[in-house]
């Protein structure tokens, strides 16, 4: 066996140990990439909670997955040229070049006595070499540690998921015990049980998480399409961040409404209630009350039938109250509200707000509303006080506060906010009896008019200094000099 | 040539190399890639640019490689009033033995194996470019004759830095016939302890002669045949592409301060530079390794920059190193 061969032997024996090292770097990869994916999945499952969207996503995972997968396989069956394998050895054993130059030389038809020469020092160098010792086996440490970081992930993922609705829940609990007492008083209480367990049963970890979120969004669905009602609109937005201690106040709130409605009608002796809208603010306050009282079984199955119950109330809701108001007792009755009996009625059994609201027309209602966030951030005032000092139809608002359209881009300040207000004196006041007339404007400040002059005369005095350099033919020893003397000097300005 | 003589060849160029350098570091102290350089150039049929500070020893170590080598040596001053026929000779009008006149040629310094012209920026480009024929074709063209030299023929210049009043930089053309550009630094301490105590005392440190001219045409075929794998050839063609400004790969540095590149013969030399480098290093073949320790002498002075890099004060040999760093080892 020549030197030549010698080499080459020892080259595919490195390669076989350099590709085994290979398929374990590119398996370890693979792995890892699985892990990733995985907990990839448990986050979007997690976050996401359109099953749709997941579902789209999962299968572009799954798609990414098998593509990375393919393309490990590939570079871990990749064969390696032995020009590459001697480049490696010659790297890792510090031969500097001798293994490759010498292969180079090998596979040339000619070889000079001092390329033999070469290829023997090669030979006998890549024959002292220990593969196992040079490559040894190693997994790559980047892709174990991101596996075990993934695994960790998506170990801990749902508990993280799981955390806000958990919040969620024992915050609402603890209101719930105090309105558990009150429940049976109000209208329709056994009917609220069933809903409310049914929403506590969503609001349930893991396994009913999915069913929950479909319920909320059915929800919100039915709540948009109740219409731009002012009352519904707290109402929306309560639902839309999933705040079920505020959707039930705000619920608990149209029901005194309808129930101070009902109490005057029942005065006058006017029965004008509409039973299915006792039954819906019935069912919807129990929906969204923490009811902690309801048995979670009684909801498992009746969840979607209960909700879909409520959210049919929910619409008859709103078509009686967009009734004309003449029509419309509930309507009528809240503007009726001048009788005094009527008003101690309302002080007596639904709170100093609702008494104030019934005395309107008295002219103790304020009615004016607050709205912020004007163009160029203002702060914008507006009076709602009708006719009369009566209130007006928009009073049913709850809260008063109106966002206003977000104004695009930064800030900006004024021209006037940035300028000095300086008072001008008319140049006649010395003409007898004839006054000066005395007005105020705006001009710049002192410090923006001298920095103004400044920067005019400095420009000046630039253009001239580096017209007058220009135009020197200045020697090339000197240029570093020349152009040193001008960066000072510009440092060294204020 | 079977591979035994080509070992004992490899030995007998590494045992002569280290001779030369050794006597040499008897009288001069450091430098020592200054003295590798100096001796490549004499076996790659190469010159020399020496340049450093007055008194670090330019001239004296010329002078002492003429000392160690059995060649011919001749010393040219370089002063702004010499002229071309100063430095190459001319024909003379002589009397011949019967009373005629005869025109003969009388060969000038330059006719030597071992030419050291000191302070070559002193004198003005038009005597400058005297040596050009000289270094480049080894041969001196006077009217209608051309004059071979003899071999071995090295030309050693040395400048100074510093000074500019009353210079003339050398021309670019000259520039590049310079196989390697070598600095001379200022020596430390300990050096310079050891430089007084060499020059200080009555002795004076002598040099013995051990390689004559046979021997040095005999290495510079040795050093001429190492062969040179094509990736390791293609990494000193990627780097010499690599200083000119226009090409890519191109360094930041090279775009911004670099008017035109190294020439061919950059490329040429880096070769060269790693074969000598390859076999002190007892290796048969040209690695990436030889082609970078080249890099700097062969290069430096052949990038010439540009009006920002004059200004910045910008030094080549940072922008090599940046290319060097850029550029991938040959695969």
């Amino acid at each position: 066996m020549n030197d030549r061969d010698t080499l080459i032997l020892a080259l595919a024996a490195s390669s076989r140990r350099l590709r085994f090292n290979a398929m374990l770097r590119e398996l370890a990869w693979m792995a890892c990439a699985l892990a990733v994916a995985f907990a990839l999945y448990q986050i979007l499952d997690a976050a996401i909670r359109v099953a749709a969207v997941v579902g789209a996503l999962s299968i572009l995972l799954m798609v990414l997955l098998a593509g990375s997968a393919g393309v490990f396989a590939m570079r871990a069956w990749r064969p390696l040229a032995l020009e590459e394998v001697a480049a490696l050895i010659d790297r890792h054993a510090g031969l500097k070049d001798e293994l490759k130059t010498a292969y180079w030389f090998a596979r040339e038809h000619e070889a000079s006595p001092l390329m033999a020469l070469q290829i023997k020092r090669a030979a006998v160098s890549a024959q002292r070499i220990d593969a196992k010792e040079i490559f040894p086996l190693a997994l790559p440490r980047a892709a174990l540690a991101l596996a075990f970081a993934a695994g960790l992930l998506s170990l801990f993922t749902p508990q993280f998921a799981d955390l806000p609705a958990a919040r969620e829940a024992s915050g609402a609990r603890a209101p719930a015990t105090n309105s558990g007492a009150a429940a049976p008083a109000q209208p329709g209480g056994p009917a609220q049980v069933a809903p409310a367990a049914a929403l506590d049963s969503e609001r349930s970890p893991v396994p009913g998480a999915r069913k929950t979120h479909t319920a909320w969004a059915k929800l919100d669905a039915s709540i948009d399409a109740l219409g731009a009602g002012d009352e519904f609109k707290d109402l929306a937005a309560a639902i839309g961040d999933r705040d079920a201690a505020r959707s039930a106040q705000l619920l608990e709130e149209l029901e005194r409404k309808r129930a101070f409605s009902r109490a005057q009608s029942d005065a006058r002796g006017i029965a004008t209630s509409a039973p299915a809208s006792a039954d819906l603010i019935a069912r919807l306050q129990a929906l969204f009350s923490p009811g902690g009282n309801v048995a979670q079984s009684a909801l498992a199955d009746n969840t979607d039938e209960e909700l879909s119950r409520a959210l049919y109330l929910a619409r008859q809701l709103d078509d009686e109250r967009r009734t004309p108001e003449r029509n419309n007792p509930v309507s009528h009755d809240l503007q009726e509200g001048a009788n005094p009996l009527q008003a101690a009625i309302a002080l007596e059994r639904f709170g100093p707000r609702e008494a104030r609201r019934a005395q309107g027309q008295g002219g103790e209602f304020a009615g004016t509303t607050d709205v912020e966030g004007g163009a160029m951030g203002r702060r914008v005032t507006q009076s709602n006080i009708g006719a009369g000092g009566k209130p007006s139809n928009s009073d049913s608002n709850i809260s008063n506060n109106i966002e206003a359209e977000p104004v695009a881009g930064a800030r900006t300040m004024r021209l006037a906010a940035q300028l000095k207000q300086v008072k001008i004196q008319s140049s006649q006041s010395g003409a007898g009896d004839t006054q000066g007339i005395a007005d105020t404007g705006f001009a710049p400040t002192r410090t923006q008019q001298a920095r103004h002059d400044y920067q005019d005369a400095r420009h000046d005095a630039r253009y001239v200094t580096e017209s007058t350099v220009n135009a020197e033919r200045v020697p090339l020893a000197y240029r570093g000099a020349v152009k040193e003397y001008f960066l000072n000097l510009n440092q060294s300005e204020p | 040539m079977n591979d035994t003589s080509a070992d004992v060849q490899i030995d007998s160029f590494q045992q002569q190399f280290r001779r030369v350098r050794a006597e040499i570091a008897r009288v001069i102290v450091g430098n020592d890639a200054v003295i590798e350089g100096i001796i490549t150039c004499l076996l790659t049929r190469g010159h020399g640019l020496i340049e450093g500070v007055p008194g670090t020893g330019k001239t004296k170590l010329i002078q002492t490689l003429a000392d160690v080598l059995h060649l011919k040596f001749s010393r040219i001053q370089f002063t702004p009033d010499l002229m071309p026929g100063d430095i190459v000779g001319g024909n003379v009008l002589l009397e011949g033995g019967r009373g005629e006149k005869v025109l003969e040629f009388q060969p000038g310094p330059v006719f030597a194996n071992l030419i050291l012209a000191d302070e070559i920026n002193r004198a003005t480009p038009k005597t400058q470019s005297a040596l050009l024929e000289a270094m480049q074709e080894n041969s001196v063209t006077i009217g209608k004759t051309t004059h071979a030299l003899d071999q071995p023929v090295c030309i050693l210049a040395t400048q100074n830095p510093i000074e500019l009043e009353g210079t003339y930089p050398l021309p670019e053309a000259q520039l590049d016939r310079f196989f390697y550009k070598l600095r001379m630094e200022f020596p430390g301490a300990g050096e310079l302890g050891e430089i007084l105590d060499r020059t200080t005392q009555a002795s004076v440190p002598q040099v013995a002669r051990v390689l004559g001219q046979g021997e040095i045409l005999r290495m510079r075929e040795i050093a001429r045949g190492i062969p040179v794998a094509k990736p390791v050839r293609d990494y000193a063609i990627r780097l010499t592409l690599a200083t000119h400004p226009e090409n890519t790969p191109c360094h930041e540095m090279v775009k911004k301060y670099v008017r035109y590149g190294s020439s061919p013969r950059g490329a040429q030399a880096l070769l060269l530079g790693g074969k000598v480098n390859a076999l002190m290093q007892n290796r048969v073949y040209v690695a990436g390794e030889d082609i970078r320790a080249a890099a700097l002498p062969a290069l430096r002075h052949r990038m010439l920059l540009n009006y920002e890099g004059e200004a910045e004060q910008i030094n080549v040999d940072t922008i090599i190193a940046a290319l060097l760093q850029m550029l991938p080892e040959p695969r």
